[in-house]
């Protein structure tokens, strides 16, 4: 299962300007693809994109295609294409659906508007609640749990209807640093077992720990397309982008220690902690 | 959530109970009120079969203080309100001044009273006992409109939010000096510059609430299944069927008696 | 310069369809969010949105559906749990309700500005005089009149301003509805 987006160029109805220009990116099965880039420069358009909104909540223009496991995400309904692609926003509370009133009513919601049989949705979603690890939440009131909460119950919402690709727009930026951890870790779990994550994100060092590949976007064009440490390999490489992404605060410190004369680059810069610690080691 | 929904959740008789049963029930208490013509048959109803019904469902305490708060001001003023102006009757059993209290309109504020009091009680008592998810539920398996269904019971979950929403706009405006305290018309002057906040900020909410709503197959065309098991038997069924055809005969007996 | 003439009458061309069931996922999270704001502001200004004797601050609402025929249900679910929550009979809650959507239906349904506040005006002052008459025994013609009086300054004098306001900022279309 992968994406394929073809030339695919976008604006908002109404708007004169184009939210993505030419989008030509192929993303494989079991990746993880971090996306960065400043704000309002087409992240979450693409998120969109990926996930079959554009074009089927978003009407705009759009020349071009994008492709879930070949088929036309245009061609597809959204009822279809989410249960290929699912997708988690920043705000925890808008994410819940309203209807319903303990965390395991609210996980089977998207099973219940699909047809699935009573028994199975039990299963599932006792299996996604074990998954998560908030197995003990599941009689609890949804509107008594913190936003941290609140977002491990959207993702399990959206993971119960087995998506293979998971898209995450900027999933922690409303949380607080313990809960933020807690997503990131699971998202590398979910990674681990093989869903193909695309997740949005200002944490760079968060990101870099496990992203396999780097989207920077401005301006709605892809500017860069690599694996985080060919990136930061050296500061020629990445000083043409500082406008738009800040580095990993590691390779911040080391290439300021490196002008000072205190630190030797040897293979290249450290962009997470345990490669930092390997470089200061005796 | 408790003072909100109304919903106690406990395990009684009546609380097991299939909520179309319950409604059904309510249905008949109603038909009833108004097709039996005897003056003391309300509040015997009230008596002989609500207030044990309250019992009944472990919801004593709750219900009573409720009726207290709010069933006897209502029936206060209905009293008050005919004893001032009740037209036609004679006797007169007492007077002061203008005052002339009849007979004819203590009667007549002791039926529409109990009858008045039937009603808010055994309504009250579903409340207490029903879980509103559950409400929703079997008036979806009667026909009832599931987008509608989804309305109604998300208004309820969402009220909190935009109260709060509401107060931190009002806050806002109080610390940029309009006022907000005081008499009717002070709260009134405050609403426009509280709705129009109001209304524009959640629009954009209104887009993700949808967005996720989509994520989670809103749209699907395909017969949708519930979670929820409510149950329900054969003997409630059965019983649901006599009192309808019990409120059908009422009805017709009414109307034969208001014809010849 | 307030009430320009240009924008009265309803844009024949968009047709509005969001009254119909099944409601899209964009109508029915306005419908509950035009439902919430109209028991938030029932709520706010208890008491007087309660009882035989109502200033019902929250009909203001009741110009929306003018703009997208939706928020009627909205208007319909708000005032269910309005009164669910004030604890008020269960006419009001059953046949409040019934009267508010039907009002709000016909409100969708006006073809300019001025007609729009008029359906709630009638709608709740002979509708809900008939049931406030049968169960407490207030006189019919004098609900009539308090009602229509107490809707006529909120739907018209309140609401029309703010109607004209929405639609001066093209309220639903730019947000949500392009």
């Amino acid at each position: 299962m992968c994406i394929k987006i073809r030339n695919l160029t976008y604006s908002y109805p109404g708007a004169k300007k184009e939210a993505l220009k030419n989008i030509n990116i192929d993303i494989f099965d079991g990746q993880l693809c971090g996306v960065l880039g400043r704000n309002l420069t087409g992240k979450s358009t693409l998120c969109y994109a990926l996930t079959g909104f554009i074009p089927h909540f978003f009407k705009g223009s759009i020349k071009g295609k994008v492709l879930i496991d070949n088929l036309d995400t245009a061609n597809l309904p959204l009822h279809k294409i989410v249960t290929k692609a699912g997708l988690v926003l920043q705000n925890p509370f808008n994410q819940l659906s309203g209807e319903k009133f303990t965390v395991f009513e609210e996980v089977a919601f998207g099973l219940e508007n699909l047809g699935v049989s009573r028994n199975e949705m039990i299963a599932r979603v006792k299996e996604i609640l074990r998954k998560i690890k908030i197995y003990d939440l599941k009689d609890r009131s949804l509107y008594h749990l913190s936003g941290g909460q609140q977002q491990l119950v959207s993702i399990a919402s959206v993971l119960v209807m087995k998506p293979n690709i998971l898209v995450l727009d900027e999933p922690t930026s409303q949380l607080d640093p313990i809960n933020s951890k807690l997503i990131f870790s699971l998202v590398k779990e979910l990674n681990r077992e093989g869903i193909t994550i695309i997740i949005v994100e200002h944490k760079i060092e968060e990101i870099v720990e496990f992203a396999d590949r780097i989207l920077l976007i401005e301006d709605g064009e892809i500017l860069l397309d690599e694996s985080p440490h060919e990136i930061f390999k050296s500061l020629k490489k990445y000083e043409n982008y500082i406008k738009y992404m800040r580095p990993p605060c590691y390779v911040e410190l080391t290439q300021k220690m490196e002008e000072e004369g205190l630190w030797e680059k040897t293979n290249g810069y450290p962009i997470t902690f345990d490669q930092a610690k390997k470089e200061f080691e005796v | 959530m408790k003072y909100r929904t109304l919903f106690i959740s406990k395990d009684s008789p009546i609380h097991r109970l299939n909520p179309l049963t319950k409604l059904t029930v309510l249905g008949f208490i109603i038909v009833s009120l108004y097709t039996i013509n005897w003056i003391h048959f309300p509040i015997l109803l009230f008596f002989i079969i609500i207030f044990p019904i309250a019992f009944l469902g472990r919801v004593f305490k709750e219900f009573f203080k409720i009726i207290l708060k709010v069933g006897l001001p209502l029936i206060l003023f209905v009293f008050i309100f005919q004893i001032i102006f009740f037209t036609g009757g004679e006797k007169v059993i007492w007077e002061f001044s203008v005052v002339k209290i009849k007979l004819e309109a203590i009667m007549f504020s002791y039926l529409l009273g109990s009858r008045i009091l039937v009603i808010i009680s055994s309504f009250l008592i579903f409340l207490l006992t029903t879980n509103p998810g559950h409400i929703m539920n079997s008036l979806i398996s009667i026909g009832f409109p599931r987008t509608i269904s989804y309305v109604i019971l998300s208004t309820l979950n969402i009220f909190p939010y935009i109260q709060s929403k509401a107060n931190s706009i009002l806050d806002a405006q109080k610390s940029r000096g309009l006022e907000v305290e005081g008499n009717i018309f002070i709260k009134i002057k405050s609403l426009i510059p509280l709705i129009t906040p109001l209304l524009f900020s959640s629009i954009s909410e209104v887009e993700q609430r949808a967005l996720a709503l989509e994520v989670r197959a809103f749209s699907s065309p395909y017969p949708k299944t519930s979670i929820l098991k409510i149950k329900d038997s054969l003997p409630q069924k059965i019983f649901r069927i006599t009192t309808l055809l019990l409120c059908l005969i009422l009805i017709i007996y009414k109307f034969y008696l208001v014809i010849f | 310069m307030f009430f320009k003439k240009a924008n009265n009458k309803r844009d024949k061309n968009k047709k509005d369809d969001s009254f119909k069931l099944p409601l899209s996922a964009k109508d029915a999270a306005l419908a509950s969010i035009v439902g919430a704001i109209y028991a938030v502001l029932t709520m706010g200004f208890a008491p007087i949105s309660f009882g035989p004797i109502q200033f019902r601050i929250a009909e203001i609402l009741t110009v929306l559906p003018f703009l997208r025929a939706s928020t009627a249900w909205g208007l319909f679910a708000g005032c269910l749990v309005a009164n669910i929550i004030g604890g008020l009979g269960p006419w009001d809650i059953i046949l409040g309700s019934l009267c508010t959507l039907i009002a709000a239906y016909l409100t969708s349904k006006m073809p300019n500005i001025w007609l729009a506040p008029l359906p709630p005006i009638v709608v709740n002052a002979f509708g809900v005089s008939s049931y406030l008459h049968l169960i407490f025994g207030l006189p019919y013609f004098l609900n009539v009149l308090y009602i229509g009086i107490s809707e006529t300054i909120i739907c018209y004098v309140l609401g029309i301003p703010l109607l004209y306001f929405l639609k001066k900022q093209n309220f639903l279309e730019e947000y949500i509805f392009k």
